[in-house]
C-alpha cells in the first residue's frame, strides 16, 4: 500500500515570493473563470472590474489601515508571540485620538492637534497590547487568548463611552460623539477618501520596521526569540523585555491606525465594531501573506486592500454582493493552497 | 533575500510613493479650482438627458426589512421611468466603507446618489462637498447642503393604529415594545403605539401599561426574540410591536401559539410578515419608498431639483401621502391586507362608544375611522417636501374671507399627538433636545395642554415617554 506523507520543505526566499505572487495572480484568474462558468457572468465584465479596482488609487484608504497594522503584527509574530488583538488596539487608539481631538484644547490647533492625537492613539494601542504582554512575560499566560478577549473589552469600553458620557449633542440619540474640530481633521485627496499624510506615515514605517528587525541587535534577538528563546537569553538579552517590546510596538502601530481612522475617516467616535470593522483581523492575514517580511508588506497590504475594496464596489448587475464575497473567499483559499505548496510537499512512497 | 535587493526594493518603494503623491496632487489640483464654475452653470442649468441613480444600502437586500424596502422602491421607479432612468445599488455598505463606495459611483458616472442609513450621513455630507455637481439624497438624517437633500417616511400614525388594535385585543392590559434604539424616531413610535393602546383601553375599561426593552441593534434576531420572550414571560405582555429588521419576533409568537396555544398578538414591522405568523400577526406597518423616489427623480429629470438648490429639500411623508401604510401582507395583485382576516371578526365583535359621536361602533370601525381621518389631508403633502414648510404641518386649518368656505383644513382632523398628554423626560439638561425637556432634570414632567398639537420639531426631537410607558432597560 502506498504511503502518503506531507514533508516540510524550504524554498529559497526569492522562489517562495515568486510562487506566492504567481498564486496571487493565478488565484484571481481562477476565481474570475469559476464565477463566469458557475454563474454565467461575462468573464470580461468581471475582469474589467477586478483589474480596474487594482489599478485605481481608491484602495489606498484601506492600505493605510492594513500596512501599519500588518507591520506591527509581523514584529510580534517574528518572536512567535500571537497578538490577535489588533482589532481592539485599533479601537483603543481611536478612543484616545477622539479624546484628544474633542476634549483637549489641542484639538483646535492645526498640525499640532492631529500629531498629538496620533501620538496619544499609538500610546493607547501600545498600552492596550501591553496588558496581555505583561501577563505573558511574567506569568506565562497564553497571549492568543488574552489578546483575543481584549478585543471585546475594547469594543465594550468604546461603546460605553459613545452610549454614555461622550454621546454627542447633535446626533439625535445615536451612539456617537459630535464631530471633531476642523483643525484635527486630515483632509481627503479630491475624489478619494484618504489623506496623503496618512499614506506617507504608513509607508514610512516600512523601512523603519525593516531596519529595526534586520539591522538592530534587539531586532535580531526578537527574530531569534521565536525559534530559540534560550539562545537569546544566553546572549544576555532579557526575554521578558523582548516580549514587552514586541507587544508595545505592534500595539502602537495598530493604535496609530485607529487614531488615523478617527482623524481621517469617521471624524467622530462611533461604536467599536464600526471602527475596527474586522480590519484588525484581516491584518493578521496581511502579515502572513508577506511571510512577515516588512519589505514585502506593501505588496501584501496592496493586494488585500484592493480585494477588500473590490467586495464593496464589484456589485454590478449579476455580480451581487454574495457573489463578490464568494469571489474573494475563493481567491484567499487559493492563496492558502499556494502557501501550503511553497512550504510543504506531498510525498507518495510505494 | 540579499541585502542589495532589499535596499533596492526599499528605495524603489519610497521613490514610488513620492511620484504617486506628486501625481495625485497634479491630477487633483485642477478639479479643486474648478468648483466656482458651478455658479455659472446654475444659470444655464440643463437637466440630465439620462438620470443615473445609485442606491446605497446598509444591510443585505434579503427578503425583509429596511434595505429590502428601499430596493422595492428602486425597482419600482426603474420600471416606471425606464425611458430615461438607469439605476444601480450597493448593498452591505458599512459606515467605514460608505465614502469609498460613493467615490466609485461618481467615477462610474452616477449623477444622483441615495444613501439610506444614518451611518452614511457624515460620509455622504462630506462627499457632497467634494462633488458639487452630483445630487445626493440622504434618508433618515438631518444634514443638508446645496446638493444634498433629505427624506423620510414616518410610521408614527400607523403605530398609533396598531396600538388601538393592541388595546382592543389585550387581555392582561400589558403590552410590549421591542426597540432597536431609543432615538427620537423610535421614541415617537413607542409613544404613538402607547397612545393608541390607551385610547382604546380607556373606552373598554382596561388599564394599559406599555413595557419597552431596547436591544441596541437594528438587526439582531436573537436579541429581539429574547426581548420578546422576556416581555411575555416576565411582564405578562400579550401584544407586541417592535422595531427590528427581521421576522424573529413574529416567528417566536407563532411558535408559542402552535406549541402551547398561548396567543400573543404581534404587529409586523416594515415588511409584510403575515406569512411568518398567520395565527399571531394582527396588522403592522408597511412602507412605500417608491412614492418618494418617484417624486425626487421626476423633479431631477425636469430640472426642478438641481445640484445647487437642495438645501431645503426635506421629505417628511406620513399616512396621507401613501408612503406608509397600515397592513401586514401584500397580495399578489398588489393590494394590502390591512388586518389579518383571522382577527377581523374579533375586532368587529368588540363594541366601543365613540366619544366624538356617542354612537356605538366596533373596534374595527373605530380603527378604520381614525385611519380615514389621518389619510385625508389634501393640503398637507405640499408642505411635507421642504424644511421651510414643516412648521405649518400641525395647523388644523386656515381661514378665508369667503362665506361659502370659511375654513380650509391643513393637518389631518385627527393626530395622536394632541393634548392632553402627560409624560416624563428620558434625557435632561444639555443632553435633551425637545422644548419640554432641555434644561430640566431627567424624569421631569412633560405636559401637553388640552387641544395642543405637537409640531414637526416636537415630533422630530421627541425625548420623552408618555406616562404609561415603562422602560425596562437595554439588553
Amino acid at each position: 500500500m502506498p504511503k502518503i506523507a506531507v514533508v516540510r520543505r524550504d524554498l529559497p526566499p526569492t522562489l517562495s515570493a515568486v510562487v506566492r505572487l504567481g498564486a496571487a495572480l493565478a488565484g484571481i484568474g481562477i476565481a474570475i473563470l469559476s464565477i463566469s462558468v458557475i454563474l454565467g457572468v461575462d468573464a470580461w465584465t468581471v475582469t474589467e472590474r477586478v483589474v480596474g479596482t487594482f489599478l485605481r488609487p481608491d484602495m489606498i484608504r484601506y492600505l493605510i489601515v492594513f500596512l501599519p497594522v500588518g507591520l506591527g503584527l509581523a514584529v510580534a509574530y517574528h518572536a512567535r508571540l500571537w497578538n490577535l488583538g489588533a482589532e481592539g488596539q485599533i479601537v483603543m487608539g481611536a478612543v484616545a485620538a477622539a479624546y484628544v481631538a474633542l476634549f483637549t484644547p489641542l484639538g483646535e490647533i492645526r498640525v499640532v492637534g492631529p500629531l498629538a492625537a496620533l501620538l496619544a492613539a499609538s500610546l493607547a494601542g501600545a498600552l492596550w497590547a501591553l496588558l496581555p504582554g505583561i501577563l505573558r512575560a511574567y506569568l506565562n499566560v497564553n497571549e492568543a487568548i488574552t489578546t483575543l478577549m481584549m478585543n471585546y473589552v475594547a469594543y465594550s469600553l468604546c461603546n460605553y463611552l459613545v452610549y454614555g458620557p461622550w454621546r454627542g449633542r447633535r446626533v439625535y440619540g445615536y451612539p456617537e460623539t459630535d464631530l471633531i474640530p476642523d483643525a484635527s481633521k486630515l483632509q481627503w485627496v479630491h475624489g478619494y477618501s484618504f489623506s496623503p499624510w496618512s499614506l506617507v506615515i504608513a509607508i514610512a514605517f516600512v523601512p523603519v520596521i525593516y531596519l529595526f528587525l534586520y539591522k538592530t541587535r534587539i531586532g535580531t534577538a526578537l527574530r531569534g526569540y521565536g525559534s530559540s528563546p534560550a539562545a537569546v537569553e544566553l546572549s544576555g538579552i532579557s526575554g521578558t523585555r523582548l516580549i514587552i517590546l514586541a507587544f508595545f510596538v505592534s500595539g502602537a502601530l495598530a493604535g496609530l491606525v485607529g487614531g488615523n481612522e478617527i482623524l481621517m475617516y469617521h471624524r467622530k467616535l462611533v461604536p467599536g465594531e464600526k471602527i475596527g470593522a474586522g480590519m484588525g483581523f484581516v491584518s493578521i492575514m496581511v502579515a502572513w501573506l508577506a511571510d512577515l517580511n516588512p519589505a514585502l508588506m506593501p505588496l501584501s497590504a496592496y493586494y488585500v486592500s484592493a480585494l477588500h475594496y473590490l467586495r464593496m464596489v464589484m456589485q454590478v448587475g449579476e455580480l451581487t454582493e454574495p457573489v463578490a464575497r464568494f469571489f474573494i473567499g475563493l481567491v484567499f483559499m487559493l492563496l492558502l493552497v499556494s502557501i501550503f505548496v511553497s512550504k510543504y510537499k506531498v510525498v507518495i512512497r510505494k | 533575500m540579499n541585502k542589495t535587493l532589499m535596499t533596492g526594493l526599499l528605495i524603489g518603494l519610497i521613490i514610488g510613493v513620492v511620484i504617486g503623491i506628486v501625481a495625485l496632487y497634479a491630477t487633483t489640483k485642477p478639479s479643486t479650482t474648478a468648483t466656482p464654475t458651478t455658479q455659472a452653470t446654475a444659470t444655464t442649468y440643463k437637466p440630465p438627458e439620462k438620470v443615473k441613480a445609485a442606491f446605497i444600502y446598509v444591510g443585505p437586500i434579503g427578503d425583509l426589512g429596511w434595505s429590502h424596502a428601499h430596493e422595492v422602491g428602486r425597482q419600482a421607479v426603474q420600471a416606471l421611468y425606464s425611458d430615461w432612468l438607469e439605476t444601480t445599488y450597493k448593498e452591505q455598505v458599512s459606515k467605514e466603507g460608505a465614502a469609498s463606495v460613493i467615490d466609485d459611483l461618481v467615477k462610474a458616472g452616477y449623477n444622483v446618489i441615495f444613501s439610506t442609513s444614518f451611518d452614511h450621513m457624515d460620509p455622504t455630507f462630506e462627499k457632497a462637498q467634494q462633488y458639487p455637481n452630483v445630487m445626493f439624497f440622504h434618508c433618515s438624517g438631518y444634514k443638508r447642503a446645496p446638493n444634498m437633500g433629505t427624506y423620510f417616511a414616518d410610521l408614527y400614525q400607523v403605530y398609533y393604529l396598531n396600538g388601538l388594535m393592541a388595546g382592543a385585543l389585550t387581555k392582561t392590559g400589558k403590552i410590549g415594545y421591542v426597540a432597536a434604539f431609543t432615538i427620537p424616531e423610535v421614541v415617537r413610535h413607542i409613544n404613538a403605539y402607547a397612545i393608541g393602546a390607551q385610547e382604546m383601553g380607556r373606552l373598554l375599561g382596561k388599564n394599559i401599561t406599555v413595557y419597552v426593552i431596547e436591544i441596541g441593534a437594528w438587526f439582531d434576531p436573537d436579541k429581539a426574540k429574547e426581548a420578546a420572550r422576556t416581555l411575555v414571560e416576565k411582564y405578562d405582555v400579550d401584544a407586541i410591536a417592535f422595531t427590528e429588521d427581521s421576522s424573529s419576533i413574529v416567528e417566536f409568537a407563532q411558535s408559542l401559539y402552535t406549541q402551547t396555544g398561548k396567543q400573543v398578538y404581534v404587529f409586523s414591522h416594515y415588511s409584510p410578515m403575515y406569512s411568518y405568523g398567520p395565527d399571531v400577526v394582527v396588522s403592522g406597518q408597511l412602507v412605500r419608498w417608491e412614492v418618494i423616489y418617484a417624486d425626487i427623480l421626476a423633479k431631477v429629470k425636469s430640472g426642478v431639483y438641481r445640484p445647487d438648490n437642495l438645501q431645503n429639500v426635506d421629505y417628511w411623508y406620513l399616512l396621507n401621502t401613501g408612503a406608509v401604510e397600515l397592513g401586514c401582507h401584500i397580495y399578489d395583485n398588489g393590494t394590502v391586507m390591512m388586518v389579518n382576516p383571522k382577527f377581523q371578526p374579533v375586532l368587529k365583535s368588540i363594541k366601543v362608544k365613540d366619544p366624538q359621536t356617542g354612537a356605538e361602533v366596533s373596534a374595527y370601525d373605530y380603527v378604520m375611522n381614525r385611519y380615514q381621518q389621518m389619510k385625508e389631508a389634501p393640503l398637507l403633502q405640499s408642505l411635507q417636501g421642504t424644511s421651510l414648510t414643516h412648521q405649518y404641518e400641525s395647523l388644523k386649518s386656515v381661514s378665508t374671507n369667503l362665506k361659502a368656505i370659511p375654513k380650509v383644513p391643513v393637518a389631518p382632523s385627527f393626530d395622536p399627538f394632541e393634548g392632553p398628554l402627560k409624560g416624563y423626560c428620558l434625557l435632561g439638561g444639555k443632553d435633551a433636545y425637545s422644548r419640554f425637556c432641555s434644561g430640566k432634570p431627567v424624569n421631569s414632567e412633560v405636559v401637553v395642554k388640552d387641544g395642543e398639537r405637537l409640531t414637526h420639531d416636537d415630533l422630530w426631537n421627541m425625548d420623552w415617554f408618555v406616562e404609561w410607558v415603562k422602560y425596562m432597560g437595554r439588553t
